[in-house]
């Protein structure tokens, strides 16, 4: 009897000795996250956080930066009478797109969902850093352990499930500490940049001046070839997810910029793949870059950069929008982009850079071998109809007193290759250098084009 | 299947289960299943050679000892004859070692194939290169896993049957067992029958709370040594032994992060073992006995890898030394009694033979000869002049057992350690020769934070070695954990909470890092 009493509280301490250190290692796992892990500067967990906190969603909007940005959930919400919101993230692939579908439609009675086709998407593997963007905020744990799994390798499990572990990248200081500490206390616990804002219902407001020059080496485009099985099986997925759930769902592409549209040489290619795919599930696909004229219409001043429009006219495109759930069967768009852009019309350049060494000539100054002495600008005007046109490169300087222009050298074309022409300008990293472009019709001398003015900016690499 | 995966850990806790669903007494059999599970998991097309080697071996020693038993028989045979006894004696004894030899020559083979089956390939490859210009495709061979250690665990039991130290287990299941037991199957240790054969034989096998705890907490440690210490050091050393042009204080800092990477690496895997097998109420030999603290050249190989310093021992420096031909060869020395040369001329063989083995064991570039050659001597010198050195540090007055000399002695192993670690490296001579002038020429640490290291991860590391030497200090009167599980409760929740988190925050799995699989592994 004494034997068993003495066994039964040894069993007692080894009891308590177990629960009192787990039980402090929670604490102390939540008090370094609190004081360390910062993400006071996250729009996905305002986003996300925000749809958790909403009475109702009947409509979502789930996609990339491109319809974070464009998408006026607020104002549909007022138009179509629905609860309409936006949640989208900054760079998800189709992997974290069918989780965040799948969140939503667990958390709310969704009806309906638009999904984007954020199409160079379907042919790179999704980044570690989105994945962490979503599942650090989806509160359904089978659901952001699936979407950890299936997103990551192995090695990254850790830094997905453990949030605390990827913020500790150094040392905190004191400073530091406090800071963030009491940016988390504080009641309004929402990113305030300057430039970006959070309208609400998972819209946020961006704005800028795209200034229709593209680099060729600087956009994400794919070609059929390219495409990813897992995106592809993921894409499945998402209709398989909402044919299931009986969810009403359309895919669309977001509006990109013409000078993107028309570089991207296998775009309409894959977006007929995806319409093949939609075809088959009986599922709307919807091109935005298609809409007709009178119904939605953007200039290039419209654009922040080459993919993202501009907040400023999501408005205009919310009615469009409304308008299309309406009355899905209307002749909104045309057949493609040949059918609306049927003039010669120069939309803007692409461009791309080259260094010149005594070794030879390399696409990335990083991997130059030997001193570079010039580098090579190859600009090509973008249009859909073939032109023949002359490219004049006049290199700018601005004048900070008076806030002025001025030419300081006009470059000659060293060599032309169809409507590509090559200029050899001075390789200097340390200094920003101003250009302007324009671009003039063959033998009439018209002026087709015309950047305001082009700051060629530095890539990384070559900083 | 790496031991800091979780797939590893969900693998460990499902043997848990298992081993908990069968009766005590038949644990055995869950612990089989869980090993040959784990085998086929981490590589299922070569099970058949560990199957292949279990069962010549288990068959060649029955028939060794029947063999034995049958010439045992004969000569009761009553009248024979003396000369009729020799005869038998005779004939039992060669088919005794005829059947000991084929097996061993079967076995040894394969694995010799394997090992200089990359040799041969790599130079294939080189040859192709310079003659053609391009080199050629030779298809890869995938070396099974733990080939080199359960090779010798096998060779030296059918030995031991050989030589009549035990008798063969009669159950192959159980034989099997001993051989691809997980916990060992990987990185050793190199088991003994006597000793693993008799633990995985205990009449029950029970989850007790001590040992739970114990191997849980040695998990713990191993992982600290490896995700914390090892792996990060690697970073640095990969980094710095690629580069070319760094200054000497730099590949200093390599050099010695280096000897301690190998080290935290495999006693750290040691360590999550042992722990784990623990946790079966089934104890691993242990193949560390803090090798830095040792006083010698050959006392430190009674520490580091002990396992396999002791097969070694035991089935090769022994047997070379009472082997004929060394006998002829102190015979022929006799004149040189009470020199030094007639001492080296008795051990210099047997430990160069010996210690060239261990060598190719661990790879077969000229590196692990020249590594093998290298220790060769230097333990035979140590052996030889050893009753020297005491004389003369006795006449220098030079006090032993002080603070001190042992620190002295320490720093001189870990030397001694870190040049044989540089000889044996993959990296080429030139750049040996490059790094060895600038040991010399540059020492300045300048470009130390380039290597893809930075303050935070120097600050962990010193830290970590801080710990591990307190840990060697405490871990010289008794086992360190044991110590640990006595402290007050408080300080031991302390403890556990403090390597938990260091190997949580800091351990070396994500994607800023590239954590390397277990260096012993390839073998």
């Amino acid at each position: 009897m004494k034997e068993k009493r003495q066994n039964n509280r040894k069993w007692l301490g080894r009891t308590i000795f177990v629960l009192a250190t787990l039980a402090a290692a929670v604490l102390i796992y939540l008090g370094l996250d609190f004081v360390i892990s910062d993400d006071t500067s996250s729009l996905s967990r305002v986003t996300i956080l925000n749809f958790y906190q909403e009475e109702s969603v009947d409509t979502v909007f789930v996609g990339t930066s491109h319809t974070l940005y464009c998408v006026d959930a607020v104002r549909l919400t007022e138009k179509l009478d629905r609860s309409v919101y936006n949640l989208s993230t900054s760079g998800p692939d189709y992997v974290k797109l069918y989780y965040l579908l799948k969140e939503a439609v667990r958390a709310k009675d969704i009806d309906t969902a638009f999904v984007e086709m954020s199409i160079s998407r379907l042919g790179i593997p999704g980044t570690g850093t989105a994945t962490y963007i979503i599942s650090d905020y989806l509160k359904s744990f089978p659901n952001k352990a699936a979407l950890i799994l299936d997103a990551e390798d192995e090695t990254e499990y850790m830094n997905g499930f453990f949030r605390l572990r990827r913020n500790f990248t150094a040392i905190p200081r004191i400073s530091e500490i406090k800071w963030l500490i009491n940016k988390k206390l504080e009641e309004k616990y929402i990113l305030h940049t300057g430039w970006e804002q959070y309208r609400g219902r998972g819209e946020w407001y961006r704005t800028g001046d795209f200034d229709r020059t593209i680099d060729f080496d600087g956009t994400d485009t794919i070609s059929k070839q390219e495409i990813v099985p897992e995106e592809w099986e993921y894409l499945t997925k998402i209709m398989e997810l909402c044919s299931r759930k009986g969810i009403r769902l359309v895919l669309y592409v977001t509006p990109y910029s013409v000078p993107y549209l028309i570089q991207y040489r296998d775009y309409e290619q894959i977006v007929d793949m995806v319409r093949g795919l939609a075809d088959e599930y009986s599922v709307p696909f919807i091109d935005l870059n298609l809409i007709r004229d009178e119904y939605f219409h953007l200039e290039p001043e419209d654009y922040t950069d080459f993919e993202h429009m501009d907040t400023e006219v999501g408005e205009q495109l919310a009615d469009f929008l409304a308008d299309y759930i309406r009355d899905p069967d209307r002749d909104w768009f045309y057949d493609s982009l040949r059918d609306k852009y049927t003039d010669d019309t120069v939309y803007g350049v692409g461009y791309r850079k080259s260094f010149v060494t005594d070794k030879g000539i390399f696409s990335k100054s990083t991997e130059a071998k030997g001193t570079i002495s010039e580098m090579r600008l190859q600009i090509e005007p973008l249009s859909f109809s073939s032109i023949d046109a002359e490219v004049v490169l006049t290199e700018l300087s601005h004048d900070d007193t008076t806030d002025t222009w001025s030419d300081v050298h006009t470059y000659t074309a060293i060599q032309k290759e169809g409507n590509t022409s090559s200029f050899a300008v001075p390789y200097d990293p340390s200094s920003r250098v101003y250009y302007r472009i324009e671009v003039f019709r063959t033998g009439t001398g018209e002026l087709l084009f015309e950047t305001e003015s082009f700051f060629r900016e530095w890539s990384e690499d070559e900083r | 299947m790496t031991a800091t995966s979780l797939r590893f850990l969900a693998f460990v806790i499902c043997s848990v289960i298992l081993f908990l669903v069968f009766p005590r007494k038949h644990r055995w059999i869950a612990l089989l299943i869980s090993s040959v599970a784990f085998f086929l998991i981490s590589a299922k097309e070569l099970i058949l050679f560990i199957l292949f080697t279990s069962a010549t071996v288990f068959f060649a020693a029955g028939l060794i000892e029947k063999t034995g038993k049958q010439g045992d028989d004969k000569l009761k045979t009553p009248g024979l004859e003396k000369e009729d006894k020799k005869k038998i004696r005779k004939e039992t004894s060669s088919r005794r070692r005829l059947i000991l030899i084929l097996t061993i020559v079967l076995n040894i083979g394969i694995l010799v194939f394997f090992k200089v089956f990359g040799f041969f390939t790599a130079a294939w490859e080189a040859l192709t290169k310079l003659f053609q210009g391009g080199a050629a495709d030779v298809p890869a061979l995938l070396v099974p896993l733990g080939i080199s250690y359960y090779t010798f665990s096998a060779t030296g039991y059918l030995l031991d049957i050989y030589w009549k130290r035990y008798a063969p287990e009669k159950n192959y299941l159980r034989f099997l067992l001993f051989l691809i037991y997980f916990p060992h199957i990987l990185q050793g240790p190199i088991s003994r029958y006597p000793k693993l054969g008799q633990e995985l034989k205990k009449s029950e096998l029970r989850l007790t709370w001590d040992n739970v705890a114990y191997g849980t907490a040695r998990i713990l440690l191993g992982c600290f040594k490896k995700l914390v210490i090892a792996d990060r050091a690697g970073i640095f050393v990969s980094d710095v032994m690629k580069t070319p042009g760094l200054t000497g204080g730099v590949y200093l800092a390599a050099l010695i992060l280096d000897a301690i990477q190998i080290y935290m690496d495999f006693s750290g895997y040691m360590e999550i073992m042992c722990g784990v097998s623990r946790i079966f109420n089934v104890e691993l030999e242990p193949n560390f006995n803090l090798p830095f603290l040792a006083v010698s050249v050959p006392d430190f190989w009674r520490r580091w890898h002990m396992s396999l310093g002791s097969w070694f021992r035991d089935y090769v420096y022994y047997p070379l030394t009472v082997s004929s031909w060394n006998k002829k060869i102190t015979k022929a020395t006799a004149k040189w009694k009470g020199t030094y040369l007639k001492k080296i001329a008795a051990v210099i063989l047997p430990v160069l033979i010996t210690w060239i083995l261990t060598g190719l064991w661990h790879g077969t570039g000229p590196g692990y000869v020249m590594w093998g050659v290298y220790y060769g001597i230097l333990i035979a010198l140590s052996v030889t002049l050893s009753d020297k050195v005491q004389e003369i540090l006795g006449k220098a007055h030079v006090k032993t057992d002080s603070v001190w000399y042992r620190i002295f002695r320490t720093v001189k192993i870990f030397i001694i350690f870190m040049g044989g670690r540089f000889l044996a490296s993959s990296v080429s001579f030139s750049q040996k020769g490059q790094i060895l002038r600038r040991l010399f020429t540059s020492p300045s640490l300048s470009g130390l934070m380039d290597c893809g290291l930075r303050t935070k991860d120097f600050a962990i590391l010193a830290l970590g070695v801080v710990l591990m030497i307190v840990m060697a200090v405490i871990g010289q009167k008794e086992d360190v954990i044991d110590w640990a599980r006595k402290r007050h409760p408080v300080l031991k929740s302390v403890m556990i909470l403090f390597l938990f988190f260091m190997v949580f925050l800091f351990g070396i799995y994500g994607s800023q890092y590239d954590a390397t699989s277990f260096m012993y592994q390839q073998f």
